[in-house]
């Protein structure tokens, strides 16, 4: 595939298309407060590399778009945590209001900023971010029609994806390790069953609403427990669901909601999850180009304890983002979500500037309060900051 | 970055739309009134059928550092009135591919979306940011809105050699401006300056039109734009260059859906 683009890359070059480039690469620093949880893990604080590039090669006409963007991290000490994927490498043709694209890539229908609810389409990369917000890249085929204001797609995934866990010895790692190698698949298929998607969303006076549906393979998994070891065995269910996501602008506010119904396993059993929020602008305070916005959100899911793996079950968002108006584009953004249950807290704060066109600097302290127990137990003990330094292309 | 609200965009189409409207019938009056001269001069800027360019903003501080960005930018009119912007960043590179949609009502207010190619997600933008700065420049969203010449009471102050000054005073809230006051040449009613006033009718910037030119030899455009903030010493330049006019862009290109894939 690499090979191919590099080819299509310079043959185009010369007739007319664009042939450009974007993304970045970064050194990671990052240092945990403790010592690990468990002792096969390593201790560290290290310095690791990642890189997401994007190479994309447009048509003259913008109607034909190849593009690559792998992704890579190389870090020395957690070698659990080194790994690569392709979060994107498809083609799209624009047609008029039709659409045509296929390959692999990303797809999100959330809403909500601190927890997205309704995504289903990707995995997550849970070796890269332990939130749950980085994403792997998902093969899949596509045709969509978007006239106007409404847009009607359709999508097949002919191949499932496990998510990532971290290793034994890696960092911010589950209680118990997941054995990927022994995944249960409910179809005979396995991971070649195919999964669909469809999607129609629309936007009219201040709204922007989507509907989606989904049917295939479930993309959290459930998480069997094993008398020998203390491993994990994922199993993924055939999974049918409906969701809607809603946000609504008037003025300096922004109300959003998101949700979903949906049947899991042979016996079609249900659960359901949504979430709501609020965001608030101060635009310009008193003049001076400063921007502000508050946020406050909640989720709640009906799942019982057998039913595939979430974090979310009854917990609240609250988060700021403060930008101000200079060249650098300073910005910082703190947000915590809580459990209601138990109180366990994850705070997660960054700020971060430019420097010059190209670079950015980042810096980000994570945090847990509250119980370190549990399937999330590792995770809420690796309290740690990170300094980023991003070159960007 | 902070690209928000009413943004944007329409760099261009201040350039182009500035004041804003629809080629109405001026009447040929031997002394035009204030509002005849701002159709008129809006008129200059508008019907072009849709247009594109790129642009280099140059951000100057009091101690004369210097920060650059590059852009690009596409508008179109339909037949109905309404038009469409897009603006598209190429710099500085962490904010490549942010893409700033507009959807100009007439009468209503604009629809505006922001795709920030680093979250992968299309964000939409609220009007109520209008006095907000843009992108950290000295042109408020408000400067770079196109602005309807119905929406301000006009009034022609002088004459001041081959120009009129006229001045427009909003009626409605929400601008950051008491009033503005133009300069518009007799001949061929093109707006060479604008000063703005706060709402203490204090004089805060000037914006300066130059280096005019017919790009394709029919429509006339400033292709150098110079806003000093009189109170901070900063100052902000947009350069047009490459201007292309009626190259059979259409609504779909202008679509929401469509943001994702622009580059």
């Amino acid at each position: 595939m690499r090979s191919l683009f590099a080819i299509t890359f310079v043959l185009c070059a010369g007739c007319g298309a664009k042939v450009d480039y974007r993304g970045s690469m970064a050194a990671d620093g990052r240092a945990f407060f403790r010592k690990a949880k468990y002792a096969a893990q390593e201790q560290g604080s290290s310095v690791s590399l990642v890189a997401e590039p994007e190479f994309y090669l447009q048509s003259k006409s913008e109607r034909h778009l190849l593009t690559l963007r792998p992704f890579l991290r190389l870090d020395p000490i957690d070698q659990q945590r080194s790994h690569w994927d392709i979060r994107r490498a498809d083609y799209v043709a624009s047609v008029g209001d039709w659409v045509f694209g296929a390959g692999a890539g990303i797809f999100s229908w959330r809403v909500l900023s601190g927890v997205g609810v309704v995504d289903i389409i990707n995995q997550i990369d849970f070796v890269e971010d332990a939130s749950g917000n980085q994403k792997l890249g998902q093969p899949y085929a596509r045709i969509a029609w978007q006239p106007g204001a409404w847009s009607f797609e359709i999508m097949a995934l002919p191949v499932f994806r496990q998510p990532t866990f971290p290793g034994e010895k890696g960092r911010l790692r589950f209680a118990a390790l997941v054995d990927t190698d022994s995944a249960l698949y409910e179809t005979r298929l396995g991971r070649w069953q195919p999964s669909f998607a469809a999607r129609v969303a629309v936007n009219a006076g201040g709204f922007d609403i989507g509907l989606g549906l989904f049917s295939g393979v479930s993309r959290q998994p459930r998480l069997i427990a094993q008398i020998t070891d203390e491993r994990v065995v994922p199993a993924y269910d055939l999974t049918h669901q409906a969701s809607l996501d809603v946000s609504w602008t008037i003025g300096p506010v922004v109300l959003k909601a998101e949700g979903f119904g949906r049947l899991w396993s042979r016996d079609l059993r249900f659960y359901g999850g949504a979430g709501g929020g609020i965001e608030y602008n101060f635009f310009d305070i008193a003049g001076s180009g400063v921007n502000l916005a508050l946020l406050g959100e909640y989720y709640y899911d009906s799942r019982p304890a057998d039913a595939p793996l979430t974090f979310f079950k009854n917990d609240a968002f609250l988060g700021t983002r403060l930008t101000l108006p200079d060249s650098g584009g300073t910005r910082f953004i703190v947000g915590a979500v809580t459990d209601v249950r138990d109180l366990r807290t994850y705070i997660r704060g960054q700020a971060s500037r430019r420097f010059g066109n190209h670079f950015r600097v980042i810096v980000q302290v994570n945090a847990y309060v509250g119980k370190r127990d549990g399937l999330e137990g590792g995770l809420l003990r690796d309290d740690h900051a990170m300094l980023r330094l991003a070159y960007f292309l | 970055m902070k690209i928000r609200s009413k943004l944007v965009l329409y760099s261009i189409l201040a350039a182009t739309l500035t004041l804003a409207i629809a080629a109405e019938r001026v009447s040929r009056a031997a002394s035009p009134s204030g509002a005849d001269i701002a159709r008129k001069a809006a008129a200059q800027l508008s019907g072009y059928g849709d247009q594109q360019a790129s642009l280099k903003m140059i951000l100057k501080n009091a101690h004369g550092n210097v920060a650059t960005r590059a852009i690009r930018f596409r508008t179109l009119e339909d037949k109905g009135g309404q038009s469409y912007a897009l603006i598209i960043f190429d710099s500085p590179a962490d904010v490549k591919g942010t893409a700033l949609l507009t959807h100009d009502k007439r009468g209503g207010d604009d629809d505006q979306w922001l795709y920030l190619p680093a979250l992968r997600r299309v964000r939409r933008i609220s009007s109520s940011n209008r006095t907000g700065r843009f992108v950290g420049s000295e042109f408020s969203y408000e400067d770079l809105s196109g602005y309807d010449a119905a929406d301000y009471h006009w009034k022609r102050l002088a004459d001041r050699g081959g120009h009129y000054v006229i001045e427009a005073r909003p009626k409605r809230s929400g601008s950051g401006y008491s009033r503005r006051v133009l300069l518009v040449s007799k001949k061929g009613y093109r707006i060479e300056q604008i000063t703005f006033f706060d709402r203490k009718n204090a004089r805060v910037k000037t914006l300066s039109y130059s280096r005019f030119s017919r790009p394709d030899g029919k429509h006339e455009r400033a292709l150098r734009w110079t806003m000093v903030n009189h109170e901070s010493g900063k100052s902000t330049v947009l350069e047009f260059s490459n201007f292309r006019f009626n190259q059979g862009l259409t609504v779909s290109q202008f679509s929401k859906s469509r943001l994702r894939r622009l580059r």
